[in-house]
């Protein structure tokens, strides 16, 4: 082989992956358009609230038995009426950082809302299988040591529920 | 030659990636400064607030007309509570400020209780004028310290977007971190948010009549007399409960416990008849009582309509020991009626003592129960005698109302207050509203509005 080809190769790898790299994100950037937040901001009446909770409901609880995600819907829900946090559905769910699929952006990509739709009615009806949570977490993901201190009240499929 | 062809595409795939490089840096940017730019809106939204609230707190201590401290007092009710909701919005991480969060909302909470005191025409006692004094100055201190941190935001000392960002994989840290070592932490950008935080977390508790006042904080249920049961007879009670609510046998999957406002044995029930059908139901560990159950099937299209329903949830209760219960209001969500029955006393209806019944319209078939309302407030009441007749209550409604039903009801008012009351039924225009008239005292204590929704009405 001719010693210049050899030299060549290396290059030419870095050259490939960068393009594909390039090509890859404009690929991605093109679809994103699709998966814009649609209910973001804009006050949300009660009829309409209940979309938003079926979607965080299956970015966050999707895999979860279906009593689990009537609980994180309950979650959402006793927050609105804590004083610790807003007192508006959509103001729960948009806190920075307060859930994981809004921060990665999982909740506006979730499609299947049969089951999570059907929890989040009977959480606004009422359900509320961890009687006054205000927190829930997967105890096998790492999580903010704080978390820790408040008072467990149960642990329903994966995920752990306090107070 | 090739030497040439070589450097040349080596030069373009540089370019290609420089390029690429800085269109993505500008596209950070843009998103940056726009994150930046709602970081400092939040911000300037909650200094702002919180400076008005603390102001229109000290205007009400300084005006003697009572109408005039009502209307300061309602500025600062909403003052507060947007200063919470901008508090909420901003982004710090690995901290959240629930001292401060509780401190504005409690602020809000009980100025509007001032405010609506006054409106009804009392006045203030010298407890709750003191009371409002060291909330303001607590207000007050919120606002210096925010002043500081202010400083730090305006000399870029602070920026809310540096919050955002993926975090850099460990082994790249380390090197980072040999390459440029590590200065002695300068105080952190939030270390005033803590502190303010630190300090509210002592502040004594707060109670009046109002939705977050402390002894609200953790309500005991009132409905719950006896001992505590067994694991296996609150098994036993879970599998006949479920059995008759569905015509069908069940036998326990898993059991766990909860340790909530009320807790209870949490059961997974199997039916042993139908495969793929599972129940849950919630026994109360004090006195073993039926709190919550919930059937998971997905229900077919309808073969019953609401009326039918209704008269399913009504043997059902009778057969549970619920005799003398009243149907309010019901929803319809997929396939499923969900009706919510109130206790009733003589003629009284008891709005706190709810249990909710949800029956699925194909086979009618109880779905789901919810008594826990009922547990949490059913107790032996000393309900007044009704001082109004309920004509004299149907003539307190205002003129121009079409009047379509009084009975009398006990509701509950925030603050976990109950009152004896005249439900009247009126309608204006084509809206319908329920309108509370205290019968002892005449006076009008709530007005709910009638909200139509797909498959029942909502109260609001």
């Amino acid at each position: 082989m001719h010693p210049y080809r050899r030299r060549l190769i290396i290059p030419a790898l870095l050259a490939a992956i960068l393009i594909s790299a390039a090509l890859w994100q404009f690929h991605h950037q093109g679809q994103s358009p699709l998966a814009i937040p649609t209910q973001a901001g804009a006050p949300v009446a009660v009829g309409d609230e209940i979309n938003l909770l079926s979607r965080l409901i299956a970015a966050e609880a999707g895999t979860e038995p279906y009593e689990g995600q009537v609980a994180v819907g309950a979650v959402i829900l006793n927050r609105v009426r804590s004083p610790l946090f807003p007192s508006s559905i959509s103001g729960v769910i948009y806190e920075p950082w307060a859930f994981e699929s809004v921060s990665n952006g999982l909740i506006w990509q979730v499609t299947d809302l049969a089951s999570p739709s059907r929890a989040a009615a009977d959480a606004l009806n009422g359900w509320d299988p961890t009687y006054g949570a205000l927190f829930f977490w997967n105890p096998s993901k790492p999580v903010s040591p704080w978390i820790w201190t408040r008072t467990i009240i149960t642990q329903i499929g994966n995920h752990v529920f306090a107070r | 030659m090739t030497r040439k062809i070589a450097t040349i595409a080596l030069t373009l795939a540089l370019l290609l990636a420089v390029g690429w490089g800085l269109w993505e840096r500008a596209n950070r940017l843009t998103l940056a400064n726009a994150v930046e730019a709602g970081g400092q809106r939040d911000f300037y939204n909650l200094l702002n607030y919180v400076e008005q609230a603390q102001v229109s707190m000290g205007k009400s201590l300084a005006s003697s007309s009572s109408r005039q401290q009502a209307v300061h007092l309602t500025e600062a009710w909403n003052q507060a509570a947007a200063a919470q909701l901008s508090l909420s919005q901003l982004p710090t991480p690995g901290l959240k400020p629930v001292n401060i969060s509780k401190f504005l909302a409690q602020t809000s909470d009980y100025s509007n209780y001032l405010a609506q005191k006054l409106a009804r025409g009392d006045e203030l006692t010298a407890q709750e004028r003191e009371q409002l004094a060291r909330l303001r100055e607590e207000m007050k201190r919120v606002s210096q310290d925010l002043h500081q941190t202010e400083g730090q935001v305006a000399s870029k000392g602070l920026r809310w977007s540096s919050f955002y960002g993926t975090r850099m994989p460990n082994p790249l840290k380390t090197i980072a971190n040999l390459a440029i070592p590590v200065q002695a932490e300068p105080p952190g950008p939030l270390d005033g948010f803590v502190n303010t935080d630190r300090r509210l977390q002592t502040l004594p508790s707060l109670n009046y009549d109002g939705p977050f006042s402390d002894h609200l904080e953790k309500p005991r249920p009132l409905g719950l007399k006896g001992g505590e049961v067994s694991q296996a007879e609150a098994e036993h009670r879970a599998t006949a409960f479920a059995a008759a609510a569905s015509n069908s046998s069940y036998r326990v999957q898993a059991t766990r416990t909860t340790n909530g406002l009320l807790p209870t044995y949490a059961m997974s029930l199997l039916d042993t008849r139908r495969p793929n059908v599972t129940v849950h139901a919630d026994i109360s560990k004090q006195a073993g009582e039926i709190v919550t159950l919930l059937n998971t099937r997905p229900v077919g299209p309808p073969t019953l309509d609401a009326a039918k329903a209704q008269e399913k949830a009504i043997a059902f209760l009778k057969a549970h020991g619920f005799r003398d219960m009243q149907p309010t209001y019901t929803v319809r969500t997929d396939n499923n009626q969900v009706i919510t029955f109130a206790a009733k006393e003589g003629e009284v209806i008891l709005y706190p003592d709810q249990v909710k019944v949800k029956v699925a319209l194909d086979n009618g078939e109880i779905t789901g129960w919810d008594a826990t309302p009922y547990y949490m407030a059913h107790h032996q009441r000393q309900l007044p005698q009704p001082k109004l007749t309920p004509a004299q209550a149907r003539a307190k409604i205002k003129p121009g109302l079409k009047v379509e039903g009084v009975r009398l009801a006990l509701i509950p008012l925030p603050g976990g207050v109950e009152k004896l009351t005249y439900e009247v039924r009126t309608k204006l225009d084509d809206t319908s509203y329920l309108t509370y008239i205290n019968a002892v005292t005449g006076e009008e204590e709530k007005v709910l509005q009638i909200v139509d929704v797909p498959g029942g009405q909502l109260t609001m």
